[in-house]
């Protein structure tokens, strides 16, 4: 299994706006995006092939699976670590998530203050 | 004749039948024979009303189960509904991400935090009635204490935070310009704090008869001079709105500056319809 790449985030929602407003505060924090994936099934083919370091996952997908269903395999696959990013407080997303052994769950919208101190955070553990 | 008449009637006439059958038992068989087919015929008629009741039952459960049916759809029609207002703001919040790293003035940028923060106000407010069981009002402290939360740790920086709020339940109508007022004087008090300094202190409380009383205080600590304050700055963009606020609340503004700034909002209770 190949190493993970050290700087290297992959984005994923599935409204594409914010997928891309999410790169582009990813970028100011001098890290790279690898990737925009919008589905689950999208989001593993992404992590399998670019193997980032962190996966910024929003939880509701368009298509059959969710978030936190790309997670269990990206994280039981890939490694990657992930990130939750959501705009649920719905307790039965959060309840979901805490099974998945999320590194981090940060609730949108996102100051680039919060995303760095995560993306450390979980890079440093 | 409705049911219950027919019911009634029927058992009026059996009772009267019973007592003339008692009278008349040392009557001759002629009379029982009578008699006998009265209460057959009574009986017959019992029996119609009673089939015509377990209709009318079964009808009405048809119409509470329609009913039913209907609040449930109410309900995941509003949840939509909400859940598309929130991802709205999202977008529009994204577009404001993207439009900000486009930009290369301080200034600009800046304000366009600011932008962002009475958004997430107003996509906070929604998200608390879509997690409230009647979907239109919810309890206006644990929004309180989530939002002051939630602007402290997006500006960064680190700076104490308490927040006080006694339990009200609120709907839209209040909650959305309460959320976006409480939201200016924090990023305002935010904004005059360092690390060092006390903590932001938040409390909205009931006195009396009525009236609520919103107060946002600087923990101070730094001799600064005299502070800005945002309600004698009438250029600034965060006066006018708390202007427009207050007075959308029917409240009254005072700003003292003794340890820090301190800005209290007096202003009638919402009345829930």
């Amino acid at each position: 299994m190949s190493e993970l790449k050290d700087r290297c985030v992959a984005v994923v929602d599935d409204e594409y706006l914010i997928a891309a407003a999410l790169s582009v505060q990813v970028e100011g924090l001098g890290l790279t995006v690898c990737g925009t994936a919008a589905t689950a099934e999208e989001a593993i083919a992404l992590a399998r092939d670019q193997r980032p370091a962190v996966v910024l996952m929003d939880v509701r997908l368009g298509g059959d699976k969710d978030g936190v269903d790309a997670a269990l395999v990206i994280h039981a696959t890939v490694g990657s670590k992930v990130i939750f990013v959501t705009g649920s407080r719905e307790p039965a997303t959060l309840a979901r998530i805490e099974r998945d052994h999320a590194a981090a769950v940060l609730f949108k919208p996102i100051s680039d203050w919060q995303l760095r101190d995560a993306i450390e955070t979980v890079l440093g553990a | 004749m409705s049911i219950q008449e027919g019911v009634i009637a029927g058992l009026a006439v059996l009772a009267s039948a019973l007592a003339v059958t008692v009278f008349a038992r040392r009557g001759d068989r002629r009379a029982d024979a009578v008699r006998f087919a009265q209460l057959a015929e009574l009986n017959a008629r019992l029996v119609v009303a009673l089939e015509e009741g377990t209709e009318a039952k079964q009808d009405l459960e048809r119409v509470v189960a329609e009913r039913t049916s209907a609040l449930v759809q109410r309900d995941l029609l509003l949840r939509e509904v909400y859940h598309r207002v929130k991802n709205n703001l999202q977008v529009v919040d994204s577009l404001i991400v993207l439009q900000a790293r486009r930009l290369s003035d301080r200034e600009s940028r800046t304000a366009l935090e600011a932008l962002r923060s009475r958004l997430f106000a107003l996509g906070l407010v929604h998200q608390q009635v879509m997690g409230s069981g009647d979907l239109e009002t919810f309890d206006v402290a644990p929004f309180l204490e989530e939002l002051s939360r939630r602007l402290r740790d997006h500006a960064g920086g680190g700076v104490g935070l308490s927040v006080r709020a006694a339990p009200l339940k609120v709907g839209l109508d209040f909650g959305i310009p309460l959320g976006l007022l409480v939201t200016e004087l924090v990023n305002e008090a935010i904004g005059r704090s360092g690390p060092g300094d006390g903590a932001i202190e938040v409390e909205l409380a009931q006195a009396e008869a009525g009236e609520l009383v919103l107060q946002v205080r600087e923990g101070g600590g730094r001799e600064t001079g005299a502070p800005r304050i945002p309600a004698a700055d009438p250029a600034s963009l965060a006066a006018t709105i708390i202007e427009a606020l207050v007075a959308q609340l029917k409240g009254v503004l005072t700003v003292s500056n003794g340890q820090g700034v301190r800005s209290e909002v007096r202003m009638p209770s919402p009345a829930l319809s």
